[in-house]
């Protein structure tokens, strides 16, 4: 671990034509832009990033940080769902016969 | 018991320990863009003051849309994970580790086989928790053992996803020798020096150099069982 923040920067640059320098312009490509690629697209830019793990950091990005952004909801992030077989017999009868 | 475990799959952790002596819950959720964009903005700083740590200038806000979005067309499978304090009562989630990894990459032991790679794997410091505006956690309530608990989210990932505890990653160098010999207390066993990675670009762009760490069947099963009580 990792790719470095650099490396996303030139995949940006390279792929979206963003100026690299410019962190929050790479965040908005990665976060907008990116998943409206086809799939071989993205497919070549996940390539390229995993290529450069490991890769020591050839150069520093200037890191902004979002202002005050709201602590996330226990409600929207709902747990992930355990194998039905690994969940005590209980809980998978309870589940499929209503409160026991 | 090893078998069994393969054949049902297991939960994730649903508590973690404190300094209190008592148990906290917790969750593993989804990584969505709410999680990252409150830690970029509220634990990254706190890490990027740190430069010992391996996980300083990192940027999740990068990461996620692999995990959110791209996982599902991607053939190496990404998901991203967030381990998060539950309070029930005020419905707050506090994101305390993020892990994203890869679902399909060859194992380094076995490269006919199938493994999870850990990309990004990264825990909040104490100072992050007990620092939250409107909702600080209390020292004796931060949850302990949070980097065992975020490499057993990968290791559960894997045994669940049908590649039966093969887990993988990269131990940065910033992490030095302490970081090698705490996965190595996990369980998991470097790759020599001289050992061939996988066919692919990595074996020729960051070849073994004795920082590739990973688990055997047996040891993720024995790793896996250890966080048992937690679960």
């Amino acid at each position: 671990m990792p790719t470095p923040t650099a490396a996303f920067a030139d995949a940006a640059a390279k792929y979206g034509d963003v100026d690299p320098e410019d962190i929050e312009a790479v965040q908005k490509w990665f976060a907008e832009e990116l998943p409206m690629l086809p799939p071989e697209a993205i497919e070549r830019i996940f390539d390229d990033l995993l290529a450069r793990d490991g890769d020591s950091e050839l150069r520093e990005i200037v890191p902004v940080y979002p202002d005050r952004a709201r602590l996330p909801s226990l409600s929207s992030s709902p747990p992930i769902a355990a194998p039905l077989l690994a969940e005590p017999w209980k809980r998978i009868l309870s589940r499929l016969f209503g409160r026991l | 018991m090893g078998i069994f475990r393969k054949w049902r799959g297991v939960p994730f952790a649903r508590r973690a320990p404190t300094e209190s002596g008592e148990d906290v819950p917790i969750r593993v959720a989804k990584m969505t863009a709410s999680h990252v964009l409150w830690w970029h903005s509220h634990v990254q700083p706190i890490i990027d003051r740190d430069p010992t740590r391996a996980d300083n200038g990192w940027n999740w806000l990068l990461y996620v849309p692999f995990a959110e979005v791209a996982g599902r067309v991607l053939v190496r499978k990404p998901a991203g994970y967030t381990v998060g304090l539950c309070d029930s009562e005020r419905d707050r989630f506090v994101p305390c580790a993020l892990v994203q990894l890869l679902g399909r990459v060859p194992a380094l032991d076995d490269h006919r086989r199938e493994s999870v790679f850990v990309w990004f794997l990264s825990t909040a410091p104490d100072e992050a928790l007990t620092t939250i505006d409107g909702h600080p956690i209390r020292e004796d309530q931060i949850p302990r053992r949070l980097g065992t608990i975020a490499l057993d989210v990968a290791v559960t990932h894997s045994l669940n996803a049908r590649r039966i505890g093969r887990t993988a990653l990269y131990a940065d160098e910033r992490g030095g020798d302490v970081l090698l010999k705490w996965y190595g207390r996990r369980g998991m066993t470097v790759l020599p020096q001289d050992d061939k990675l996988p066919p692919g670009p990595r074996r020729l762009l960051k070849p073994s150099d004795g920082r590739y760490c990973y688990y055997t069947v047996p040891a993720a099963l024995e790793a896996s069982k250890k966080l048992d009580p937690l679960r």
